[in-house]
């Protein structure tokens, strides 16, 4: 029992860094009510693409979970249109790598692994509202 | 005999990879104005400048508007191709997160298209060993993990594979410390670093003072090959710890709890769990008063800390 307990504090010392934030603005939620262009189903086939992604470059379970949880928080601030779905799930997957890899994809690699649909600087710049909307992580 | 030829053979292939490693010494790092700012994002006056690395400049400033006096480290990455620095990230958001009396606060981030704000509280004396404590980022080059003194080869030379080694190769690095009081290898850059690990050195010589079992072990934990380095299993079963116990203070006592003390785990090390010497100022040389150890210190290098972990633009081996 008190193994389970260690364990326990040692997942929430990984992981509270960047999810279990004390602030509840940054918790993810019911969003999708107040996203007027995209719904579920968009969402799960991001999902769906960004888990191919993450095999390709064989990325840790943790960056993958990231991913998400940053995409989750950011839709729950901010509307995106949907053409910028999928370049808000890249621009995640690029911080969550840098976050959890030793050796994070370039970012030239997204952009070819999204079949150029957006280029080097539209990354970069999704990456920096990111940052400034979730407070830096 | 031969395991000696074997390590001067591996030597000479990670010293030609080196050579091969132009990318190393071509990293253009940010640069900034020569000129210090009047203020920054008109939200602070600049006092003065505290203190300038590789990563950019730490300032003296004031709050405009409450006249709260903070220290703003800039961080440029203007040069970047890949932006917003994975050190930058991880720096920031533990930061965030951390709320103690003995760690620097961060009060704000600041960012703009090239260059991000970090606004910290000022303490006087502190901050200044706040950042050489960072001492990553003073290195040049390169930012890498680990205090640069106790740095691998590997993670010097860029392996793009480095494991639970590069801890056991630190404990050599302060396990040599104890004996002669000194860093063994104490060099202004990594460049030098590696000059020092690979120029040919007779252990004995230098470690006159030292058991001939604890040379032994101390070169089982200097082998430049990783993969032949010895692990910490390895490293406790070694003979130099036979007759145990001994006197708590004593070298061989502190030798176990560091190596006891370690990540066995690969997955614990790529989360940045890093063996650290906490020496204090001692990691820096300007700050270091003679650049001796005072002996009670070493008990601070049992000690794991989070630490930033390489970035991926010098990529050269393999």
């Amino acid at each position: 029992k008190k193994e389970g307990g260690e364990n326990k504090k040692k997942s929430r010392t990984l992981t509270s860094v960047l999810t279990a934030r004390s602030k509840n603005e940054n918790r993810p939620h019911q969003y999708m009510d107040s996203q007027p262009d995209i719904n579920e189903k968009m969402r799960a086939i991001l999902v769906d693409w960004l888990i191919n992604v993450h095999t390709k470059f064989d990325l840790s379970l943790e960056t993958l979970y990231l991913t998400i949880n940053i995409i989750d928080r950011f839709l729950s601030v901010k509307t995106v249109p949907r053409e910028e779905l999928q370049l808000v799930g890249i621009s995640a997957m690029l911080m969550a790598s840098k976050y959890e890899e030793i050796w994070p994809p370039e970012v030239d690699e997204f952009v070819c692994l999204s079949d150029r649909a957006f280029i080097h600087e539209e990354i970069l710049a999704m990456e920096k509202i990111i940052l400034g909307k979730l407070e830096w992580i | 005999m031969t395991e000696e030829n074997a390590d001067a053979q591996s030597s000479l292939n990670l010293f030609t990879q080196l050579v091969q490693c132009k990318n190393l010494f071509g990293h253009a790092h940010a640069t900034l104005p020569s000129n210090r700012p009047d203020n920054i994002e008109g939200i602070y006056e600049v006092m003065g400048i505290l203190g300038e690395g590789s990563f950019g400049r730490v300032y003296r400033c004031k709050h405009i508007r409450t006249g709260e006096i903070v220290a703003i480290k800039q961080i440029d990455f203007r040069y970047d191709q890949n932006a917003v620095p994975s050190s930058l990230i991880r720096e920031v958001s533990l930061l965030r997160e951390l709320n103690h009396d003995n760690i620097v606060r961060l009060l704000n981030v600041l960012s703009t298209e090239t260059y991000v704000s970090l606004v910290f509280e000022l303490l006087d004396q502190d901050l200044g060993r706040y950042i050489s404590r960072n001492n990553g980022v003073r290195d040049p080059w390169i930012r890498k993990p680990a205090t640069r003194y106790y740095r691998a080869p590997e993670i010097l030379l860029d392996s793009s594979q480095y494991s639970t080694g590069v801890d056991l190769w630190s404990v050599g690095c302060i396990f040599g410390e104890m004996v002669t009081g000194e860093p063994i290898f104490g060099t202004k850059n990594s460049f030098d670093e590696l000059d020092a690990i690979f120029s040919p050195t007779d252990l004995s010589y230098i470690f006159a003072d030292l058991e001939p079992q604890g040379l032994h072990l101390l070169k089982m934990l200097l082998c430049l090959d990783p993969k032949r380095r010895v692990s910490v299993e390895g490293a406790l079963k070694h003979a130099y710890f036979n007759d145990l116990p001994d006197h708590p203070r004593s070298r061989r006592y502190r030798l176990i709890l560091l190596l006891k003390s370690l990540p066995v785990h690969n997955h614990l090390r790529t989360k940045g769990f890093i063996l650290k010497a906490n020496f204090q100022d001692h990691n820096d040389p300007a700050t270091s008063s003679n650049g001796r150890v005072p002996a009670d210190s070493l008990e601070n290098v049992i000690s794991c800390t989070p630490n930033s972990l390489p970035v991926l633009y010098l990529a050269c081996s393999k």
